[in-house]
């Protein structure tokens, strides 16, 4: 469900004027010489602060209130300056689930949760931790990496997955609620693989050797023994991913160019004048170009009518132009974009067609 | 002599002030007391509040972030990687955090330094308001409003919702700043209008900067004292152009990233899915899309807008055909959010 709580925010303007009544009101009172109204004035000043100081004192249990061990505190100085790849177990809570009622040391007698799900990225902060808690991710990196550290997976491929990412230590909490969240999962078959390097109570610190076999770059969706490219970097394989789908999401916009396409369920198509600079750019470079126009993917309305409607129409002259039309991936196998297609007309004669999305392969990139 | 002129200078501004300097002195007194007795293991944690014990940690690393690559300085709610803890940018989460990281470098317990702050800030923003805003401020009165507007109940449930009493303080300062301005534009030079108008826009910085929520919230209400003072700024309209490009360019700087955003993707938070913010929506408080549950809102923010209208109508500098024009352009207004709020609801129902 789509939400702002901006219609929340608007009760500021009932407290200020509460605030003026109050305050007029009073010093008004308080002008009058009559002693009775004088009186008036501590009752009411009694009455309006204590009805929300007693809603206070009843609800104070909205706050979670808890004692963090102290090995958490030496994990936290312990590992301040190393700057190496960490991750924390558990690396992910279930959808909800958030500090307060996962922990041995934490009670679950609030009336609200806690947001955070990692000591570690909240309560403390320790560098380069890898965290899985924004959802959804807009990043196919972390995406690719939660799909790999799921704890329904073999832990062996939870190993492996570390090493292909250069992960270098794991920070095993043992006063997580393990049994109670992930049930099936077994980390001894994972730290009994790895060097213990310090343990600081129910916290242990294990370290991973560097990995010794290289794995096969690649690009696209996850196949044990591949390993993801960096950025820029040129993948060896594709999986499950056409070359099109490829150049359209590892395109990287130039230093002049400001043409981005972002991984997102919102198509973005570009006609009109989004910003000066690109004016320039596409007008230097002889490029067509279609503005923002957003369809989200919520509104079929809106989508199916996009799907039949030009998307940049223009006259121009004679020469030889370069069409660039960003079109954003579709991760959700169920979007309606899976299956587009792009057909480009001069003098309402077809001249081309595109599918990004078509042709899908897991072989060696020609 | 300099030095007896400072002492002078100090004892005044102390006697002139006592009414807020006292109360701050015994919260900051409680603060100290209570930190000697607090357990610094304990946690207070709830919601969204930014609860750490190692705030310093945060911004090392988000300095640490921002020097590997510069570029996630503009990055709104796309910041990859980022923890929950971040919320919408590193950017936001280095101003916020950096404020609460100096009750860490004074030793305090975050919670308790979390609760002097909230105090603080509100305590000082209404004392700065009413003497802006009236001739005398009377103490006991000021002090009872002020508790009031401290400890009101949605306030106590919003502390789970990030930082809502210093939106509170910094809108109820940045209104009385402009209404201080509005009154007084004749008189005024540039240099003072270009100074004020320095200040205020800094104010709504602040809880711009924590939420971009408050964008037509403040909108609004600026438009609002506008509208109020027509007659005061109608011949000095140079000054006022003046005095709105200083805030907005105020805000706009320190706000560069949600800026950034909003005019390269139309979307204050970029690639915030399933809360996604269009300008539309920004500029209608939200009322566009406004969930079922919270339906039940509507009408007390209807009509809190049009009593708004009323008093607007009645008592500000307009006639009443400026008046009438105003109250339909409201009206119209009211009925295009309905509209696209109920259509809303009607596709969201559909469409699950």
């Amino acid at each position: 469900m789509k939400s702002l709580r901006a219609v929340h925010r608007l009760i500021v303007f009932e407290e200020i004027v509460l605030l003026f009544i109050i305050y007029t009101g009073i010093a008004a009172l308080l002008r009058s010489a009559y002693f009775g109204r004088r009186c008036l004035v501590i009752l009411l000043s009694f009455i309006l602060i204590a009805v929300p100081s007693i809603f206070i004192i009843n609800n104070w249990k909205y706050l979670n209130e808890m004692s963090v061990p102290d090995e958490y505190f030496q994990v936290d100085a312990y590992l301040a300056q190393n700057q190496d790849e960490k991750i924390y177990f558990p690396a992910y809570l279930p959808i909800g689930q958030g500090i307060n009622d996962n922990y041995t040391w934490s009670k679950n007698d609030s009336l609200q949760p806690t947001l955070y799900q990692n000591p570690f990225s909240s309560l403390f902060s320790i560098p380069k931790t890898i965290t899985f808690e924004r959802y959804p991710f807009v990043n196919q990196n972390t995406m690719d990496m939660r799909a790999l550290f799921d704890y329904s997976n073999n832990p062996d491929k939870i190993l492996g997955a570390m090493r292909d990412f250069g992960t270098r230590y794991l920070i095993l909490d043992r006063n997580f609620l393990w049994q109670k969240n992930f049930p099936t999962f077994d980390y001894s078959k994972i730290t009994s693989q790895l060097m213990l390097v310090r343990s600081f109570g129910n916290i242990d610190i294990y370290q991973l050797k560097e990995a010794t076999k290289k794995c096969k770059k690649a690009y696209g969706e996850y196949a044990y023994g591949y390993c993801h490219v960096e950025p820029g970097e040129r993948p060896n394989y594709l999986l499950n991913m056409s070359k099109e789908e490829y150049l359209i999401t590892s395109y990287q916009p130039q230093k002049d160019d400001l043409l981005s396409l972002l991984r997102s369920d919102v198509i973005n198509v570009y006609h009109g004048i989004p910003s000066p600079l690109l004016e320039v750019f596409l007008t230097e470079k002889k490029v067509a170009y279609a503005d923002v126009m957003t369809m989200e993917t919520h509104y079929s309305d809106k989508l199916l009518g996009a799907t039949e409607a030009y998307l940049f129409q223009k006259e121009i002259g004679a020469g030889q132009y370069q069409l660039v039309v960003p079109i954003l991936k579709v991760t959700k196998d169920q979007s309606f974009f899976k299956e587009s297609v792009l057909r480009v007309f001069v003098n309402n004669k077809r001249v081309t067609t595109l599918n990004p999305q078509g042709e899908k392969m897991n072989s060696r990139m020609k | 002599m300099d030095k007896t002129m400072f002492r002078e200078k100090r004892a005044r501004f102390v006697t002139d002030h006592r009414m807020v300097l006292l109360p701050l002195l015994l919260l900051a007194l409680g603060m100290i007391i209570a930190n000697f007795f607090v357990d610094k293991h304990t946690a207070y944690l709830t919601g969204e509040q930014v609860f750490s014990f190692d705030y310093f940690g945060h911004l090392r690393n988000i300095v640490h972030d921002f020097t590997a690559d510069p570029s996630t300085l503009l990055q709104t709610n796309d910041c990859l990687d980022c923890p929950d803890f971040y919320h919408y940018s590193k950017w936001y989460s280095l101003i916020n955090l950096s404020v609460f990281s100096i009750g860490e470098a004074f030793r305090i317990h975050p919670f308790l330094f979390y609760v002097f702050l909230t105090i603080a800030v509100q305590l000082i923003a209404v004392y700065i308001s009413f003497r802006l805003l009236f001739e005398e401020v009377q103490w006991f009165a000021f002090l009872v409003a002020s508790v009031v507007f401290i400890i009101l109940p949605v306030n106590f449930t919003y502390l789970g919702s990030g930082l809502y009493s210093f939106h509170h303080a910094f809108l109820l300062l940045s209104l009385s700043l402009v209404v201080r301005v509005l009154r007084s534009i004749d008189e005024s030079s540039y240099k003072t209008i270009f100074r004020w108008g320095l200040v205020t826009g800094l104010a709504s910085s602040v809880f711009l900067n924590v939420s971009i929520g408050f964008v037509p919230i403040f909108l609004y209400s600026f438009l609002g004292v506008l509208i109020f003072f027509y007659r005061k700024w109608m011949h000095s309209w140079k000054k006022i152009v003046c005095f709105s490009t200083t805030i907005f360019s105020v805000m706009a700087v320190l706000n560069a990233p949600i800026v950034l955003s909003a005019l390269l993707h139309g979307n204050s938070r970029e690639s915030f899915d399933y809360g996604k913010v269009n300008l539309l929506d920004s500029l209608t408080a939200g009322v566009t899309m406004v969930p079922p549950h919270l339906l039940s809102l509507l009408p007390i923010f209807v009509l809190s807008f049009f009593l708004a209208i009323i008093v607007l109508s009645i008592e500000s500098d307009l006639n009443k055909k400026q008046s009438i024009i105003f109250a339909s352009l409201y009206f119209l207004w009211l009925y295009y959010c309905l509209v696209i709020s109920f259509s809303t609801l009607l596709s969201d129902i559909f469409l699950s």
